[in-house]
């Protein structure tokens, strides 16, 4: 066990950490409260404030990096401002007292967005006195999802609209299994539901996955699972042109779906929207079911844990653990709270950085648009 | 600077603070950010007592207001920040 308390200051029985995320949409900021100790079942971390603001575009519009940094730097401060007096409710001059860092997304993620974040970052650590900690966006997902979920030792899925790996843990490492050759999972349900124009809000997922349970005929899509490793243009390619088709009421085969046996007209019937969403949920969410079983076989896990935005989707919650059952294994996951981005896993895997002695620079805190998992040296876990 | 010649746009701005505390803690918070196109642009923060100098230096008006621009939308959060927190 590695000793998470080699730091700590006389008479100091707590630790606080804010956590600022913004490495997309969403600004989230939160902030959480660890006990001295290791952190186990009986002593878990607290999470006493978890504000989220999402920057949502009009039905038919992905989200730009300006106009997404402008929504984080018209939230910032308010955000931090709340999550203060919700976490301390006293007075903002003393409040920040108790913090004892402030944690930031370092990266992945987009590069606009990430600064305008930082500079809130930067303003606040050196106002306060307290030193900053840069966190990789993944780790804070992984980190969050072990602790609410106790998951010990997970082969980890990771899917949101900007990253989808399959990742297990090894000496110190995060290591990546597998991943996406092109575009990330939530990317790919994000502009198909642009295709179809329909509404961002709450999430363009989550309306996708509204739309499936209505679905009842399966279209075949391509399927592409390469190795460990999977790739989505090509299917969002190939629905994008059935959905237009559809639109634009052309003819194709592949928009008929035949009930009956005895192949007549009447018994055809015409693949709608809904059927579209249903098999495109479908396909990718076979597609990631057989990757983490494989990465499952191969580090001898029975844990899965499921992280990041598109994790919320209950079909792929399903699926998944329909596979683990058959391989009497377990599954983890949680709520919208913690899937989506949010500043309290920051503050987490921030915090877990800081017990162990690490701090960045104001010269170090520049954020990087690309930064993968397994860069991290894992510190705080020695298993 | 080598490249001084090329870049034959300039613009400076005066920004004072409340006091040299917050120039200096604004000049740290917008010094770390690299310029993207390093041989287009450059710019400088320094702080004089309360008052924080950002120079730019560009090969165009183009890049320089760009710049700017950005700069003064950082500046906004740095300001936010003082006024809601010290």
């Amino acid at each position: 066990m590695v000793n998470l308390d080699q730091y700590l200051k006389p008479n100091q029985t707590e630790y606080y950490a804010l956590g600022l995320e913004g490495s997309a949409n969403k600004l989230g900021i939160g902030i959480i409260k660890h006990n001295i100790g290791q952190l186990t079942t009986l002593n878990k971390a607290e999470v006493l404030s978890n504000v989220r603001d999402t920057y949502i575009t009009p039905a038919g519009e992905g989200f730009l990096p300006r106009d997404t940094a402008r929504h984080h730097r018209n939230w910032v401060v308010r955000l931090i401002k709340e999550a203060l007096n919700e976490a301390f409710g006293c007075g903002l001059h003393d409040s920040f007292k108790k913090l004892d860092c402030i944690c930031f997304t370092q990266g992945p993620g987009m590069g606009a967005p990430l600064q305008s974040v930082v500079i809130a970052a930067r303003t606040l650590s050196q106002l306060w006195g307290i030193p900053m900690i840069g966190v990789n966006h993944c780790i804070g997902h992984i980190e969050m999802g072990r602790e609410i979920t106790n998951a010990m030792n997970p082969v980890v899925l990771y899917v949101s609209g900007g990253n989808t790996q399959i990742i297990a843990y090894s000496r110190q490492r995060y290591r990546i299994f597998g991943e996406t050759l092109d575009i990330a999972i939530g990317n790919c349900l994000d502009r198909f539901a642009r295709v179809l124009k329909i509404s961002n809000y709450p999430s363009p997922g989550y309306n996708i996955e509204q739309l499936a349970k209505k679905g009842k005929n399966f279209i075949e899509l391509p399927y592409t699972v390469k190795g460990m490793d999977l790739s989505m243009s090509g299917i969002l390619e190939f629905i994008e042109s059935l959905a237009n088709d559809l639109f634009n009421g052309k003819k194709n085969k592949l928009l008929i779906a035949k009930n009956g046996t005895n192949g007549t007209n009447e018994d055809e019937e015409k693949i709608t929207i809904e059927d579209l969403c249903f098999s495109l949920q479908e396909c990718l969410y076979a597609m990631l079911v057989e990757i983490t079983e494989r990465a499952m076989a191969h580090v001898n896990a029975n844990q899965v844990l499921i992280v990041g935005g598109v994790g919320c989707n209950e079909r792929l919650q399903e699926m998944m653990k329909i596979m683990v059952l058959d391989r009497n294994g377990s599954i983890f996951a949680t709520d919208e709270r913690f899937c989506i981005d949010n500043g309290i896993m920051i503050a987490h895997a921030g915090l877990l950085s800081y017990r162990m002695g690490d701090f960045t620079e104001l010269s170090e805190s520049v954020c990087t648009q690309k930064f993968r998992t397994d860069e991290v040296l894992v510190k705080w876990r020695d298993d | 600077m080598s490249k001084e010649g090329e870049f034959t746009h300039t613009l400076e701005f005066k920004v004072p603070f409340l006091n040299s505390k917050q120039a200096t803690i604004a000049c740290k918070s917008l010094n770390p950010d690299p310029i993207l196109k390093p041989n287009e642009l450059e710019v400088s923060y320094v702080n004089e007592n309360e008052v924080l100098i950002i120079k730019f230096t560009g090969s165009s008006d183009r890049v320089i207001r760009v710049a700017a621009n950005n700069v003064i939308e950082n500046l906004k959060t740095v300001i936010e920040c003082f006024e809601v927190f010290d």
